[in-house]
Formats: C-alpha cells, structure tokens, sequence
C-alpha cells in the first residue's frame, strides 16, 4: 500500500519538477560570451602622464595616496611641481590652465617649510572619531596613538586604510565598548547629526567633548570641516595644508584633463562622452548630489551623465535609475561603472545582448571603479576624481 | 436561463479590465526612450533574420510585460487561495512565512554573490525558501496526524516571525557593508526595471504550474471554505487538497519574488476587493483574480514608467496603495457593520 502510494505521488510530482527543472536547465544552459573579456580596470601603478607630454611630472596614484594621508613633505613638493607643470602648460599654450592662487601656493610652503623645522611633539591627545571622514582626517593630522577607536569597517578599507595603521588604534567604536573607551578618557568625539542620540548622550554624560560634523555634501563642506578638525586637534597648520593640497590636486588634474583633450582634438573631431553610472541591484546614474556628481561637474566637455539627470529633471534626487535601454539610447563612448569589484559583473556586462551592443562596449571601453574609493567623504575624494580621468586616458 | 445581475456585472467588468490590460500591456510596449519607429523597423528587421541585434521591444519590453502580467496574477491568486483555505480574509502568502522563507534564501544568494554567476540561484533560492518554511510550518503544526487550521495560522505567524528576525539579524551584521545593503534594499523594495528573458524563464514556469493548479482544484476550494467536517462529508481530501495548494502557492509567491522581488499587500487587498465585487465562487474568483492582478500591477508600473517616478519602487507604491485600499474596505465594513447590515 506504502509502495503504491509511493508511485502514485511520483507519478504526480515527477512530470512537474521535470517541466521546471528542464525549462530552467534549457533556459539557463551555459550560452558562450560573444566577446572576448576584456582587461579589467587599468594598471593602477601606471601613471597619468602621456608620450608627448614628457615634461609634466608624473602622477602616481600611490604617491597622491601617500599624500593625503598626511605626508607634508611629500604634499609641498608635489604642489612645487604641480605649479611648475601648469607654468609649462600656459607657455604651450593649453587654454584654460589653471594655477594654485599664488596666496595658496605660498602659504603650503610656508607651513611646509615651519612643520620640517619644527620638533616634533609627543602625541597628548585623545579623539573619538564616531564617523568616517572624521577617522579619515584624524589618521592624516595627527599620531595613531591618539586615536581611540574608529568605526570598524575602517578595518576592512585597506586600500586606503593599512593594516598597519589601522592595527595601532586599539579599539572599535561599539555599542558593547561604553566602558572600554571611557577608560580610554578620550577628550573629544567626533559625531555626526545621524549618529545614535543615545550613544551621543552617553559620550556626553561620560564628561567627552564633542562635535558635531557637518554632512560631508559637497567638496568644500569636506575641506571646511577639515580645518575644523585640525582646529579642535591642535593641528591647524597640517590641515590647512592638507586643504590646499587637496585644491592643487584637483587643479592639477584637471590641467592634465585641458591637455588629453586638447590632444584628442587632433585627431578627432570631438571629445569621448563618458557615462558614469553605479551598479546594485540596478544602474543608476549620480546627481550633483552626489560627491561623484560634484566631480563630473568639473568635466562637462566630457560627461554626459549629468546631462542626462538634466534632461529627465531629475536634479533634486541622489542617483537616477536608468534601464538598459535608455543605456543603448545614449550610447556613451566610454562607460565608468562604480560599484563591488569583481569578475562576475564584468562578465554580466559582456554577456548581455543589450549592454555589449553599447559602443563602449563594443569597443573595451569600460571599466570599474571601486565604489570605497569614489564614494569615500573624505580627503580621498581627489583619489576619486584621479580614477575618473584615469580611465580616460587608459582610453587613449 | 436567464442571465442575473452578478453575471452582467462580471462580464461587464470582465471587459473594462480586458480593455484596461490592452491599454496597458500596448502603452508598456510602445513607451521608452528609444522611439518606437525605429524599435519596430528593427525588430522588423530582426524578423527577417537581417538584424541579429538587441532590441528593446523584443528582448526588454515584451519579457518585462510577461514578468509583471505573472506577477500581478501570481500574487492575487495566492492571496485568494490562502484566504479561502484560511477562511480568513487577512490571510495572505505572507501568513506562513512563505514569503519570508522565499525572501531570506534569496538574501543568502546575494550575500553569497552567485546571481551574477548562476542566474537560476535566485528562482531555486525563492522557490526553495517557499517551500521549506511551508514544509517547517506543516510539520511543526501537525498532531497526531492532523493538521488543524488555528495551530498552521499560529505556528506560520512564529516562523514568520522568526525569518523576519533571522533576516533583520543578518542586515544588522552586515551593516558596514553599504554596497551589499544598498543591493539588499534595493531587491527587497521590488523593482521591475530590466527584466528580460532571464526573469521570464524564472518565473513563468512556476506560475504556469501554480495558476493551473489552483484552477483545477477550484471546486475542491469552494467546498473547503464550507468547512473541513463539510468538506470530509463531501468526498474532499482534505490534508492532500491543502498540502497541495500550499504548494502551489508556494510556486506562485516563489516565482514573484525571484523575479520582481518583495511585492507586500497585493496578494491581501485584491483578492478581497474581487470577492466583495463578484462573490466567493472560486470559479469566477481564480480567473478575475488573474485578470484584476495582472492589471493593476502593469497599471501601477506604467504609472511609474509614465511619469518617471523614481522615489516609489513597484514594492513601495504597490505596498502604499495596498495598505490604503485594506484601510479603507476595512473601514467601511465596520460602518456597515454598525449599522446592522451583514457584510459579505
């Protein structure tokens, strides 16, 4: 009886889980790619600095990295040449060059030259980064030993973020860690108006300063709550110069931008348009909103990402969705994608009949940037605007 | 015979959404960017085997359509097999956990990060996590080898429960991991942005399964809501009925979720608003529930589509309206309840 039933369910339920399994197996069944893989992102070691341009200083994004990180000697002597390269640009000439002020220029030597003769200090002080950018400014102006705790994914962004630097602030700021980072006696903490009104309470209650950061939604909201933080830490004169560095760098790019165009425009009638969109679930395209919008603002010869929230009036959101068709539809001739690094997605991209009909494409021209990077609040935003330009002249 | 009132109203209403649908389905898959002279002449060409290439009719439009008419059908007809088999009107997928089940294997697969790598995970995970919390529920609800209905309610509210909580405990770890949650939240908020064949092949075969068998057992659900004494008495197996819708069910919620996402208040509101329009016989309702579902929800995604509204996701402004709707009838059957008229 047990048996005949037996047969007569896997009568029922056979043909069934057949008909789905074998739709989705025929469905889903490997399909080849039409198109060759292409090279990933580009060397990140290779520096933004062209064969016919041999007389601008190269720029590294390794050495830009080290210089945000706080290294003074480094930032000085990078704005010497920086100036020095925009000098050799305007004699070209390359319209447009742009130079540090020459009050900005003077002053980070200034402040470069008095921190080298200064002696050094003994770090005495103790700070309670409670929000990323904050961390991140600490980190460059003053030691590891007076930072209490940083927030723990800080851990895990080692890209900008060593082990070794990170592996010298003992603790993490934690729900659980009250008592341990009371027992630290940190002097201030840095919250933001979203962070948790009990932890801020209980900070308070515990006797610690604090401040409250603005919300980093622009560049100068960042460089301005950077001299801030060097106010409140006693290093006014290493944030300042951290600012003005930050101002170099973006205007450093941007000059070697005038010059890949002013070379694009031998050869062809017109500039790449570039797209910029980032990817989750779905693709989205930044807003001026956006950090990353604010950066390709700084482009509009090249970009057509902003354009494109124009045209759909969509400036007052964050990011707005586009589809693949709309995708198609504009065409871009270099695609920047932003969003978790990875084969898979790469292979999503090539592998679909929509997407690898795009010239860009078609053509190799795309890429992924690391979306730590791009969307970091920080002083690294600069590394973010590096990595944009980057791809373009990888395009060359 | 004579044809009464109810049947004029079914077959006028019938019509109206017939036309409705039409509208809807044609302006899906005329509107977008790319115009539609130059779509056609393509897909056209595509016909004629001289274009091989992508074109947003055939391969963007025409799947997206299919995925929403399923969906819509899928969710109404769940909603009105569960609250017959319940014979309660709040019941819904969402009662026995099955969409929470469906729901946290699909997380897994995202946190996992195969749905770039085997398209298929996502459905299977859906379908799967459908199934497992139906079998949990069954099980866990079954004494002494009966099933009774208050103790499956209860015990698919707990495991209910209990997903939600397993699912909200793996968001709060994985809090530091913007770009997944970012992901996360976005699937969950349901969306029907680039579907293509991929998300058709997912789904149609499970609601293909699922609608047919909620229609063949259509009789056998009408003499449940009698009562399962009733039913017993009247030649129905009632244990192996149930289970089998369940299934079925199981089958329609999976094949949503997989390929729109989480879709809350629609599988609820409609099959209520059908029952009160043209009575509870299954026969009309299964159907009406199809054509209803699938209308409304191209309805609601060429709203969307239409006027560009990028601040609803299907899943939000499905959910809002849902809620408004279940409000309002609820609202109205306690006025007609108070004043002494016997509510449907």
């Amino acid at each position: 009886m047990p048996m005949h039933k037996f047969s007569k369910t896997t009568k029922l339920y056979l043909p069934i889980v057949l008909f789905i399994v074998g739709w989705w197996v025929i469905a889903f069944k490997a399909t080849p790619s039409l198109v060759e893989p292409v090279a990933s992102l580009p060397t990140k070691k290779n520096p933004i600095s062209t064969p016919a341009d041999n007389k601008l200083s190269k720029l590294e994004k390794t050495t830009l990295k080290q210089a945000l990180a706080g290294d003074v000697a480094l930032m000085t002597q990078l704005i010497v040449e920086w100036d020095i390269d925009a000098q050799f640009l305007q004699s070209v000439p390359v319209t447009g060059t742009q130079r540090l002020s020459q009050a900005a220029f003077l002053r980070s030597q200034e402040i470069g030259r008095f921190l080298a003769s200064s002696k050094k200090t003994t770090p005495s002080g103790s700070y309670l980064p409670q929000t990323y950018a904050a961390a991140s400014y600490l980190f460059a102006l003053v030691s590891p030993d007076e930072i209490v705790a940083i927030p723990e994914f800080i851990r895990n962004e080692t890209e900008l973020y060593p082990k070794e630097l990170t592996d010298q602030v003992p603790l993490n700021i934690d729900r659980y860690n009250s008592e341990k980072l009371f027992l630290r006696k940190p002097q201030i903490a840095f919250v933001a108006h979203y962070s948790d009104p009990m932890v801020v309470q209980a900070l308070s209650n515990q006797g610690i300063l604090l401040h409250t950061m603005r919300s980093p939604l622009t560049i100068d909201d960042l460089t301005s709550e950077l001299i801030a933080i060097g106010e409140i830490v006693n290093h006014p004169m290493e944030a300042e110069l951290l600012r003005i560095f930050i101002d170099a760098a973006f205007i450093a790019l941007d000059n070697r931008l005038l010059l890949m165009a002013s070379n694009f425009l031998r050869y062809s009638e017109s500039l790449p348009r570039i797209l910029v969109i980032n990817h989750h679930q779905s693709f989205h395209i930044p807003t001026l909103k956006t950090l990353t919008g604010q950066l390709l603002s700084r482009i509009p010869d090249w970009d057509i990402s902003l354009d494109y929230v124009k045209k759909k009036a969509k400036e007052q959101e964050w990011t707005v969705p586009i589809d693949k068709e709309n995708l198609l539809n504009l065409d871009p001739d270099h695609l920047i994608i932003i969003g978790r690094k990875g084969n898979d997605l790469e292979k999503k991209i090539i592998n679909d009949p929509c997407l690898r009909e795009i010239k860009a494409v078609k053509n190799r021209q795309f890429y992924f940037l690391d979306e730590t990077i791009q969307h970091s609040p920080s002083q690294y935003i600069v590394l973010a605007y590096y990595d944009i330009i980057h791809t373009l002249l990888w395009s060359r | 015979m004579i044809p009464n009132n109810n049947t004029f109203q079914n077959y006028y209403l019938t019509i109206i959404l017939g036309c409705v649908l039409t509208v809807c389905s044609l302006l899906t898959l005329i509107n977008g960017d790319i115009s539609w002279d130059s779509v056609w002449n393509h897909a056209y060409q595509r016909f004629e085997g001289t274009d091989s290439g992508w074109n947003p009719l055939l391969d963007e439009r025409i799947p997206r359509l299919i995925v929403i008419l399923c969906t819509g059908a899928s969710l109404a007809v769940s909603g009105a097999v569960m609250q017959a088999l319940f014979h309660n009107p709040l019941a819904s997928p969402n009662i026995l956990g099955i969409s929470c089940g469906g729901a946290l294997l699909v997380l897994a697969v995202f946190i996992l990060n195969w749905h770039l790598e085997y398209p298929y995970a996502i459905p299977l995970a859906a379908f799967t996590g459908s199934l497992l919390t139906l079998l949990l529920v069954y099980t866990l609800s079954r004494s002494e080898g009966k099933v009774q209905i208050n103790t499956l309610i209860l015990t698919g509210i707990a495991i209910s429960s209990l997903l939600f909580a397993i699912q909200a405990a793996i968001m709060y770890a994985l809090r530091d991991q913007w770009n997944l949650v970012q992901t996360l939240t976005e699937w969950e908020a349901g969306s029907t942005l680039d579907r293509d064949w991929k998300h058709v092949h997912m789904q149609l075969p499970l609601t293909l399964i699922g609608l047919y068998g909620c229609w063949f057992y259509h009789s056998e659900i009408d003499i449940l809501t009698l009562g399962e004494e009733e039913a017993k008495n009247l030649g129905v197996e009632v244990e192996k009925v149930r289970w089998r819708l369940f299934l079925c069910v199981a089958l329609l919620t999976g094949g949503a979720i997989a390929a729109v996402g989480i879709i809350a208040f629609f599988g609820l509101v409609l099959p209520h608003l059908v029952r009160r329009l043209q009575g509870p016989s299954n026969h009309r309702l299964i159907p009406l529930c199809i054509l209803v579902g699938s209308t409304s929800f191209a309805c609601l995604d060429l709203l969307l589509r239409l006027f560009d509204i990028h601040i609803f996701s299907i899943g939000t402004i499905s959910a809002i309206f849902g809620g408004l709707a279940f409000l309002i009838l609820m609202r109205r059957s306690q006025r007609l309840y108070n004043r002494g008229f016997n509510v449907k």
